[in-house]
């Protein structure tokens, strides 16, 4: 067996594979302790259920229905948390529950979390989930099974998927990979990595045979880094306080200094 | 499957009739994404845009029950282009046979048909013999009557225009299939064919898997490597259920059931031994004596004796069954009905949902007077007595359920469809009291025999009975019976010495002297004096590099990988496609190199389908109970009228029509083709995966799929709850309307098709009505599968008039 | 001034509003936040972020304002309206932080903020700020308490520090009323062009400085009314014009910054989101600005009432808007607070005015107050809150 490296992870997302079994979202429920949806019917486009990821539902499989004329076509997408580089999510968080690990998962320690939201309302793929039912109620997300890859195992969801959909490695691997696949069938794939560049750059790569926005991914990101829009104010903050401080000291001082003048008279 | 699943990733050409691979088979699917990386082609026919369409290349509709006109069609397209490959078809089928003046085909029946007792006299239908009563052939392939001209003439009434009519495929989809598909006649092309319950479960199932074969015959495809002609199976162990004899007609190893008729053993091995057609048919089963023999040793060991015909006596043999119509699942639910069963036995099979006309079978159990069912939670066959609607107090029947372990709380093999037997291991204990089955019937079969020591009708078949498999009963020693033992000290046919207790190496060895026993003869060389070869997990490849792996687990017959093998060679021993040879000659070593050879015998010497009487392979099939060849019938429930002839359906189908559950519809009252099927979430009737919260939570409720054409002429919307009924009963679901099933254009005018998976029933944490309510009892002709992949229906939205 | 107070139909009618809430609350905390509110993983903010945190704290700016106005700029004009401003902040900021206790998942971890170390977390600045800014607050406010009681010593440490802690007080308000802002930076995808701006942060805290001196004003005039002294309208007045030119920057800069961004088409478009942000804008900002430039408005009850009720609505407007009504959602997603969510913050408010009710009756809150009962004192040469009695 060989030992896995320490170099940071990523995962590849392959529609033209993925076959919409579900055995993914069976496997992330089963490993990560989640019960079951009652659900009556259907959510979307088939047999999609539930309509959108949640507390119970750390990653999904979206069907689309996309006829083009007369032919009908079918495409699975995959949603589930992309582990950016530079996470929103993991910046927003006023107590530092959220962190980028070095093999690539942002983890969350739920010790820490005092169930805010800020982290739902940062993340760009909407991806924090709320127990809104718990009584200490805390944010649910894929946690890229940190814990496995720790022991050199693949995530559940890689695991036991049938066809291949889903690829583990070293992310620089899974980027060459990623691109080889689209250079070899070009007619297969749509020239696009999901994941590669937006926010930044995430730990998950998405291929598709039709443009993302139809099958359900949340498109036209930009590709810095979200937490570069706040970092550039937070961190003048320091200089900030110390000149507006000086700023209002000195302002009170001269007003109060003519003041005095008026009241005392010329001596 | 001639070939096996990993074999997939050689085909240049995948073709999918009606089958659902990626939801039916998602294991499978692994290998169809290589295959498909590697350039090759998926062409994906099914009524219905499925998962699996949706990683097909070219995606062709097709009317269910019409399989035969579309395959019919691409058979003559592939003979008018000259799409042959010719030296496999001269050499290796029977097409330069000469068939004999009393066959013909006209007004859509074969020669010798009674109207009467519904069945043809198939001696019409031999071959011309020559003066030794070999068959006469034409090499040349021009003789009038040669099977190659016959096929010609009864498939140039498939034209492109004809078909396209009865399957309403679009005439562009469907020529492309047939160009892309018929392109694997180059020697150097391979492709697979891959079939389900969308081929079998027809009144002309047999015929539609016949039309694949005799196509990939044609297209020199059987045999070699990435074609094959290859049942995707129903089960994850089917296979190993029909192999180890299940069926009533067959005994382990595909051996013939007996019949009343046969009196003494050589009276039956003289019914049932087939003769070789000529001299270069090896015709293995001239064997059959022997593997009968060791089989009557393993059964009743010391008490089968040359001089009690060893003990053919106490095998059962089969009658006409109920109302002469055999003893296969829709006579035995008939003769329940009649209350004629007194008791069932029902292991792992939940036939009040399962089965076809399943109405018919709830009331067929309620007549029983007791039923012990063994399965892993209490289904709806196991609470049949208390089913919505009905009083249990009315019913007398007593029911036993024991629990059984599941298939990882036990040790045993599991044979995939690909013929390959993988052991396995328990992985935890059972929970409670459930047991293996193996355990359940120990048990049984030891408190029986104890009855039997003390009295009983015929007590000594019981009591003879040779069952020992360990106080706890073993797995292990189960499969080294079925291998089987030598019983004394032979001397083996390469002159070894063998002693007495010693595992068979291969059946080859076995005997019709009593010196052998074996409990299955084609698992005869699975578990050998080496040890439990099912269990092996070596990955190596083969040095030919085409997916073999010999040394995992084991495959039946002699790990043989690759059926007919010898057909991917010229009569010199080389291989047609040198880049993915399955096996070769080497004329150095004399020895054949890659996979098990289907027979050690040097190249040229015998025809390659050894396994066949005629050694070559069949395009003209006189041994089928409805026709030498395939004719398109429509299905017993059908919308239209049968375009190719006058025969409206299967003329010797079994139509069941004795009960108030045996009603048929018209297109009148019925005016949808209907048909059902099965989603990945959900397996078989929903025993086991609705009470699965994760899976019931995807799945949750029964439903079917409609057209969105056909909803909106109904007035229903995607989530609607509506009526779907047919002759035989009515049942609500929800509606999905999708733009994936499209109406046929047919008969001039566009056919409706809805489709139902049938994985609902009223036990379990999720329920839904039972969509077999709606299938009929009508049986093919050969099997008496039922066709519960067609019949007519109508579709309302709940509320509406 | 006596202890004692008596109870006004107004005071029991809030005090039933707080019961009310308070009921709520023992159910929220019972079953739930979902048991009680229709937040939801679309809309994981809503009413109470909205209203009951950051436009609370928005109108709690009266206190920053008002001081700056008064002790930094020297304007002691408005001298009077000093107190009233650092009480009302005061409320304000234990209001948010009430709802806070109500709004998070978890607040009893709340102190997880304080001894973490998030400097790129905007709420970690807001949470640190705002905490350190109560303090503040209290401690500007004590004085009034501390005098009312006569405890010389501590009166004395008071006024020796007020100085560095007005200041503190009013640079800690600068960074964390814009740092309300750059909470939701992060996020321009996600919210209509309407509101997202890379200048949030400085357009909150525009609108946090132009929400003080309307407060200030409401105050003023609802207490004269309560407390039964004269409103000192001309001073009024001239506070008025100096919010006409605060509201009108708050106007120039929102729409100059809308389109700088180029979304002007989205203005013009017939969406329901152009139709918020025209309430927000007409009534909140256009309206009022009107009143506020007529001389007549400025210097009438009605009028004052009218523009400075208008602007403090416009501001919550601004802030529903940014964070809840103009998120990107999926079409299937919605919101609309609940009857429980809305009685929480109902029954926050309601404690909160009744408190300053209260306080204002038994402390020397307003200067007129005491001025019923002595001559009117002269502007002190140091600043102090030292006024009245």
């Amino acid at each position: 067996m060989t030992v896995p490296s320490a170099k940071p992870k990523a995962m590849i997302q392959d529609n033209t594979r993925c076959i919409g079994c579900r055995a993914c979202m069976v496997a992330c429920k089963s490993w990560n302790d989640r019960p079951a949806d009652h659900t009556e019917f259907f959510a979307g486009d088939g047999y999609q259920n539930p309509r959108d990821l949640d507390a119970n539902n750390y990653t999904l499989i979206t069907f689309n229905e996309i006829t083009t004329g007369a032919r009908p076509n079918w495409v699975f997408g995959r949603q589930l948390c992309m582990h950016c580089d530079q996470p929103a999510c993991a910046s927003a968080c006023p107590t530092t529950a959220l962190t980028k690990t070095p093999l690539g998962p942002v983890v969350f320690n739920e010790w820490r979390c005092i169930g805010c939201r800020a982290c739902m309302q940062a993340c760009p793929f909407l991806i924090p989930k709320y127990d809104y039912e718990s009584l200490a109620p805390k944010i649910h997300k894929c946690t890229f099974c940190a814990d496995r890859l720790e022991a050199g195992l693949k995530p559940a969801c890689a695991t036991v998927c049938p066809t291949g959909a889903i690829t583990f490695g070293d992310r620089e691997d899974m980027v060459t990979e990623a691109k080889r696949r689209i250079a070899a069938a070009p007619g297969t794939y749509i020239p696009e990595i999901y994941g590669l560049d937006e926010v930044g750059g995430t730990s998950v790569l998405h291929l598709s045979s039709v443009p993302f926005a139809q099958i359900g991914y949340i498109t036209g990101l930009p590709k810095t880094p979200m937490p570069d829009l706040t970092h550039r104010w937070l961190r003048v903050t320091p200089h900030v306080f110390g000149l507006l401080y000086g700023l209002f000291a000195a302002l009170t001082w001269i007003v109060h200094r003519r003041s005095r003048r008026q009241e005392h008279g010329p001596t | 499957m001639t070939n096996h699943w990993v074999d997939m990733v050689n085909a240049d050409v995948v073709l999918i009739m009606g089958g659902n691979p990626a939801e039916d088979h998602p294991i499978a699917m692994n290998w169809l994404t290589r295959t498909k990386e590697r350039g090759a082609y998926i062409l994906h026919i099914d009524p219905r845009f499925n998962r699996t369409s949706s990683i097909a290349d070219v995606f062709a509709k097709l009317r269910s029950g019409t399989d035969i006109a579309f395959v019919g069609g691409m058979i003559k397209y592939a003979i008018d282009h000259d799409r042959i490959q010719q030296e496999y078809v001269r050499e290796y089928t029977n097409a330069s046979w000469i068939v004999g003046d009393g066959y013909s085909f006209a007004d859509g029946l074969f020669a010798g048909f009674d109207p009467a007792a519904r069945s043809y006299d198939r001696a019409r239908w031999a071959y011309a013999r020559d003066a030794q009563g070999h068959p006469r052939r034409d090499p040349t392939l021009k003789h009038p009557r040669c099977v190659f001209q016959l096929l010609k003439a009864h498939f140039s009434r498939y034209d492109a225009d004809t078909v396209c009519g009865i399957t309403g495929t679009p005439k562009e989809a469907y020529l492309r299939v047939c160009d892309i598909y018929t392109s694997t006649f180059a020697p150097d092309r391979a492709g697979t064919w891959l079939y389900a319950m969308g081929t079998a479960q027809h009144s002309h199932g047999t015929q539609n898997v016949r039309s694949y074969a005799i196509l990939q015959l044609l297209l020199g495809n059987v045999g070699v490597a990435g074609g094959g002609v290859n049942a995707m199976r129903g089960e994850s162990n089917v296979q190993g259920s029909t192999d180890q004899g299940l069926n009533n007609d067959i005994l382990p190893g595909y051996l013939r059931t007996p019949v009343e008729a046969d009196l003494s053993l050589a009276s039956y091995l003289e019914r049932v031994t087939p003769v070789a057609a000529n001299p270069q048919s090896l015709n293995w089963l001239r064997n059959m004596p022997k593997y009968v023999v060791s089989l009557l040793k393993a059964w009743w060991g010391e008490h089968a004796r040359p001089d009690n015909d060893f003990a053919f006596a106490y095998l059962p043999k089969l009658g006409r069954g109920f109302q002469g119509q055999g003893y296969a699942f829709l006579a035995l639910t008939h003769a329940m009905l009649a209350g004629e069963v007194k008791g069932l036995f029902c292991f792992g099979q939940n036939p009040a949902v399962g089965g076809a006309n399943a109405r018919l079978i709830r009331a067929g159990l309620d007549k029983l007077d007791w039923m012990v069912v063994a399965d892993l939670f209490e289904h709806e066959t196991a609470g049949f007595w208390k089913r919505p609607g009905v009083d249990p107090a009315k019913i007398p029947t007593e029911v036993f359920v024991l629990p059984a372990a599941s298939a990882v709380e036990k040790e045993g093999s599991i044979v995939n469809s690909g013929r390959l037997a993988q052991w396995r291991y328990r992985a935890l204990k059972p929970i409670g009291d459930c047991r293996p089955d193996l355990d359940i019937l120990d048990g049984l079969a030891q408190a029986i025999k104890r009855a039997y020591e003390k009295d009983g009708v015929f007590p000594e078949p019981i009591r003879h009975l040779a069952w020992d498999y360990g106080h706890e009963p073993d797995p292990q020693r189960v499969a080294r019976e079925l291998n089987g033992r030598f019983l004394v000290d032979v001397t083996q046919s390469d002159g070894t010495r063998a002693a007495a207790g010693k595992q068979v190496p291969g059946f080859a060895q076995l005997r019709d002297d009593g010196s052998t026993m074996s409990g299955n003869w084609i698992y005869c060389g699975g578990y050998t004096e080496e040890g439990n070869l099912a269990a092996r997990r070596d990955a190596t490849d083969a040095p030919n590099g085409i997916g073999l792996h010999p040394k995992w687990a084991w495959a039946w017959p002699m790990n043989r990988r690759i059926l007919y093998n010898r057909a991917s060679v010229n009569r010199k021993g080389e291989p047609f496609n040198p880049r993915k040879w399955v096996i070769r000659w080497n004329a150095e070593t004399k020895a054949w190199e890659g996979d098990v050879p289907d027979g050690a015998m040097a190249p040229g010497e015998t025809n390659p389908f050894i396994m066949l009487a005629s050694g070559v392979g069949q395009l003209y099939a006189p041994e089928m109970v409805d026709g030498p060849f395939p004719e398109h019938y429509e299905p017993v429930e059908s919308p239209v009228r049968n375009a190719m002839s006058k025969v409206q359906s299967s003329p010797c189908a079994q139509v069941w029509q004795s009960t108030e559950f045996d009603r048929y519809g018209t297109a009148d009252a019925f005016p949808i083709v209907a048909t059902t099927y099965r989603v990945s979430e959900h397996w078989q009737t929903g025993a086991m995966s609705r009470n699965m919260p994760w899976l019931a939570g995807l799945v949750p409720s029964a439903f079917v799929e409609i057209g969105t054409a056909l909803a909106k002429r109904e007035g229903i919307k995607n989530g609607d709850r509506v009526i779907v009924s047919s002759a035989r009963g009515s049942i609500e679901v929800y509606a999905l309307v999708t733009e994936r099933f499209q109406p046929f254009f047919v008969d001039g005018r566009l056919i409706d098709e809805i489709g139902l998976p049938w994985h609902w029933g009223y036990a379990g944490i999720v329920t839904g009505d039972i969509a077999n309510d709606l299938t009929a009892s009508v049986g093919d002709a050969n099997t008496q599968i039922p066709e519960s992949k067609v019949f007519l229906c109508r579709v309302q939205k709940k509320g509406s008039a | 001034m006596s202890w004692t107070v008596r109870l006004t139909w107004w005071d029991k009618l809030l005090l039933a509003v707080m019961a009310a809430g308070a009921a709520i609350a023992v159910v929220r905390y019972g079953g739930g936040i979902g048991s009680v509110a229709n937040i939801n993983n679309a809309y994981p903010w809503g009413w109470w972020v909205g209203y009951g945190i950051m436009t609370a704290i928005a109108l709690g700016g009266v206190g920053f304002t008002i001081t700056g106005l008064v002790e930094i700029l020297g304007r002691h004009r408005y001298h009077a309206l000093l107190r009233p401003a650092v009480l009302m902040g005061l409320l304000c900021y234990s209001s948010a932080i009430v709802m806070l206790m109500v709004e998070l998942g978890r607040p009893w971890k709340v102190w997880m903020i304080l001894v973490s170390w998030a400097p790129s977390a905007a709420l970690y600045e807001v949470g640190w700020c705002a905490f350190l800014y109560l303090n503040v607050l209290v401690l500007e406010f004590a004085e009034v308490p501390l005098q009312q009681l006569g405890w010389a010593r501590a009166l004395k440490i008071i006024r020796v520090v007020y100085l560095p802690i007005m200041l503190l007080g009013v640079t800690l308000s600068h960074l964390h009323q814009s740092s309300l802002g750059t909470l939701l930076t992060l996020i321009p995808h996600k919210i209509h062009s309407l509101w997202w701006s890379d200048q949030l942060p400085l357009l909150f805290l525009v609108s946090a400085i132009m929400a003080g001196p309307a407060m200030a004003i409401l105050e003023h005039l609802a207490a004269a009314r309560w407390l039964g002294f004269e409103p000192r309208l001309d001073m009024l007045a001239g506070l008025a014009r100096i919010e006409a030119w605060l509201v009108g920057l708050f106007l120039v800069f929102q729409i100059g910054d809308l389109v700088w961004r180029g979304a002007v088409g989205a203005m013009l478009g017939g969406t329901w989101f152009a139709l918020s942000f025209w309430i927000e804008v007409g009534a909140g900002l256009l309206v009022p600005l009107v009143l506020l430039m007529m001389p007549e408005a400025r210097q009438s009850r009605g009028g004052l009432a009218a523009a400075c009720g208008l602007i403090v609505v416009g501001v919550l407007l601004h802030r529903l808007n940014v964070a809840v009504v103009g998120l990107r959602v999926r079409h299937w997603e919605t919101y609309v607070p609940s009857l429980g969510e809305v009685g929480i913050t109902l029954g926050i408010t309601a404690g909160a005015v009744f408190a300053f009710g209260v306080l204002a009756r038994i402390l020397p809150i307003h200067e007129e107050m005491s001025a019923l009962r002595v001559r009117q004192p002269r502007p002190s040469a140091v600043p102090s809150m030292a006024g009245g009695s």
